[in-house]
């Protein structure tokens, strides 16, 4: 690890925890749903040391997935040096059916993580797995604790029996381990850089950055915005970045106009070149270490002001702060980059952090062409976004993702 | 204590922290251990007696999602108030612990006019030793909806921020500090900086003998 971290040993961790999977599997087999993110592929390098081929390996395709990521996925871990044997579950019509209508963040969790360890459930009682390995890390479980949201793999934590109601025991070996931890032992493993350096990518999946209600054609927009975000930040965009994809449609909050005055008088640009919009959905985030499911603002500015200003991120990063500030109800200051279609149904937000365990995170300055430059991408390949925006908000007062 | 228990608290110190709660309980446990301490996390019920039976030699409150003007928060949190005032240890109060020391000990917390989410610049008035080296201003992440609005008198207030203006502050009798803002997140620029010296504190106060 690096010169901050001296004390952290991630070989005598490798040494300790291969030791205690392997004397709490026993004989019995045992059970790993991988996403080929860093976390799932370290434990499951770990135990499949531990245990060779009593662990199964699965993939489940959850339909949440970017575009071509289970084969990818597959390819990728099967390969030396790790060669793990994957199978591939399918089960994206489950996903779907689960979380039909709902629009709510918390409740879209939730129905993912019931179907998600109902799944993994039915294949372990198939195979004879009485164990799942899993790769909770620290900020899983603090999240999900301090009820800011719920990740798809935290339950013994908050009370619930994996034995009774799915019939395995969890072994999570990385429980107490932060991201930037984890690569050390990834790296100390010999897994690849590809995995080790990935940026992570939440077990929900694109779930949580489709923001309100699930529509294919939204899924579909937001796959194709996510892939050309990765290509145009994949050298420029911090430790994580992404796209989301939102409803355009606005509220008529009360806030609004005062907002309006707000923006224009500390940007110095005349109220009728600035607009203000209260989205009509919601995006988590977190105040105080309160959970804040609150109101995303988007600001945009007349189209010659921006050229005239350029890319104000210092001055738009306080604006962010004081918006937030001074409003209790917003927790997201969206910025627009671009205008598409008026009539078009969903706006397109890229966010880029950077951060070092994911607990705190600061947006990243993305040059103006680059932003530019996705923007137009975006717009010329979803004729149905209105929108595209540049996320201003730190963590907190947002979280990292969406929902 | 004796000698040698003397010496190995010096050491390696014993610093245990209050999990309150909050997001970043966690992340003060990693980085006293970073920086050579040993350090876990204990519950807001621990006493004193519980925490001599581990050879505490220092102690972190972190922080929480309460208020403490309210009254189910104040409720939740009161042995942890008892716990502050019992306290004869260096002491490190964190967040809403900053803001339950002030008024464990006679100041007042209230909503903050402008709460702080993110980045921040706190400005030091005093670089006493729990903030030796941060002077004269440095970057740091916050997380609060209430403030402390009046400090006790037995306080000294050592840096603000343009909104807040107890950002951090100490006793002028023992070595009890808060801190509104959140040293132990790596945002913080001199995060590290103020653990090092809290332990520096520790180890003295150890070998000191007391």
């Amino acid at each position: 690890m690096t010169a901050q971290q001296p004390e952290f040993d991630a070989s005598a961790f490798v040494k300790s925890q291969i030791d205690e999977i392997a004397q709490r599997l026993g004989s019995e087999r045992a059970i790993i749903a991988i996403s080929g993110g860093v976390d799932s592929t370290t434990c499951a390098t770990l135990a499949y040391k531990a245990a060779g081929k009593n662990l199964l390996c699965i993939f489940i395709d959850t339909g949440f997935m970017r575009l071509g990521e289970p084969q990818k996925v597959k390819a990728l871990l099967s390969k030396r040096p790790l060669a793990l044997p994957i199978r591939i579950v399918r089960a994206q019509e489950r996903f779907i059916e689960a979380i039909g209508e709902s629009g709510d963040a918390e409740e879209k969790r939730k129905a993912f993580r019931e179907t998600f360890y109902k799944t993994l459930s039915e294949t372990a009682k198939r195979e004879d797995c009485h164990f799942l390995i899993q790769g909770t890390i620290a900020p899983d479980w603090i999240e999900t604790k301090g009820g800011i949201k719920t990740q798809h793999n935290v339950l013994e934590q908050i009370g619930i029996n994996s034995k009774e109601r799915y019939g395995f025991t969890i072994i999570e070996p990385i429980a107490n381990l932060y991201k930037d931890q984890v690569r050390a032992v990834a790296k100390y493993l010999g897994i690849q850089r590809e995995i080790s350096e990935r940026q992570p990518f939440p077990g929900p999946g694109l779930l949580v950055r489709c923001v309100g209600r699930i529509e294919p054609s939204k899924l579909k927009t937001l796959k194709r915005s996510t892939q050309i975000v990765e290509k145009y930040l994949a050298t420029a965009g911090g430790q994580q970045f992404f796209a989301a994809v939102l409803d355009k449609a606005t509220e008529d909050h009360p806030a609004k106009e005062a907002l309006q005055k707000q923006v224009s008088e500390y940007l110095k640009i005349q109220s009728r070149e600035v607009k203000v919009n209260i989205l009509r959905n919601r995006a988590t985030g977190v105040k105080g270490d309160v959970r804040a499911y609150g109101r995303i603002a988007s600001v945009s500015i007349s189209k010659k002001q921006r050229e005239v200003h350029g890319w104000l991120i210092e001055k738009l990063r306080q604006l962010q702060s004081k918006l937030t500030s001074e409003n209790p109800e917003l927790t997201r200051i969206l910025y627009t980059i671009k205008e598409g279609k008026d009539g078009a149904p969903y706006d397109v937000a890229v966010r880029a952090v950077e951060t070092r365990d994911f607990m705190t995170a600061d947006i990243v300055a993305i040059p103006w062409a680059i932003l530019n430059a996705i923007a137009k991408e975006i717009l010329k390949k979803c004729p149905n976004v209105a929108h595209v925006y540049y996320d201003l908000t730190p963590k907190p007062p947002a979280t990292i993702e969406f929902e | 204590m004796k000698h040698h228990d003397r010496l190995v608290a010096v050491l390696k110190p014993m610093v245990p922290v209050v999990n309150v709660k909050g997001q970043y309980n966690h992340l003060i446990v990693r980085m006293l251990t970073e920086l050579g301490a040993e350090s876990s996390l204990v519950p807001l019920s621990a006493s004193i007696g519980e925490l001599e039976e581990i050879g505490f030699s220092g102690l972190v409150a972190g922080g929480g999602p309460q208020s403490v003007y309210e009254k189910n928060s104040r409720r939740e949190l009161s042995n942890l108030e008892r716990l502050l005032k019992e306290i004869s240890k260096p002491l490190l109060c964190i967040c809403v612990s900053h803001q339950l020391l002030a008024e464990a000990n006679g100041g007042k917390t209230g909503p903050a006019k402008e709460p702080e989410y993110g980045q921040i610049t706190v400005y030091v008035d005093e670089e006493d030793e729990i903030l030796r080296g941060t002077g004269p201003s440095f970057l740091a992440w916050a997380s609060h909806n209430d403030e402390v609005v009046r400090m006790p008198e037995s306080f000294q207030k050592i840096a603000h921020s343009q909104s807040c203006k107890v950002e951090a502050m100490r006793s002028r009798s023992r070595p009890i500090y808060g801190i509104q803002f959140h040293p132990e997140v790596w945002h913080t620029t001199k995060g590290r900086t103020i653990f090092r010296n809290f332990l520096e504190i520790v180890g003295r106060n150890a070998a000191s003998g007391r």
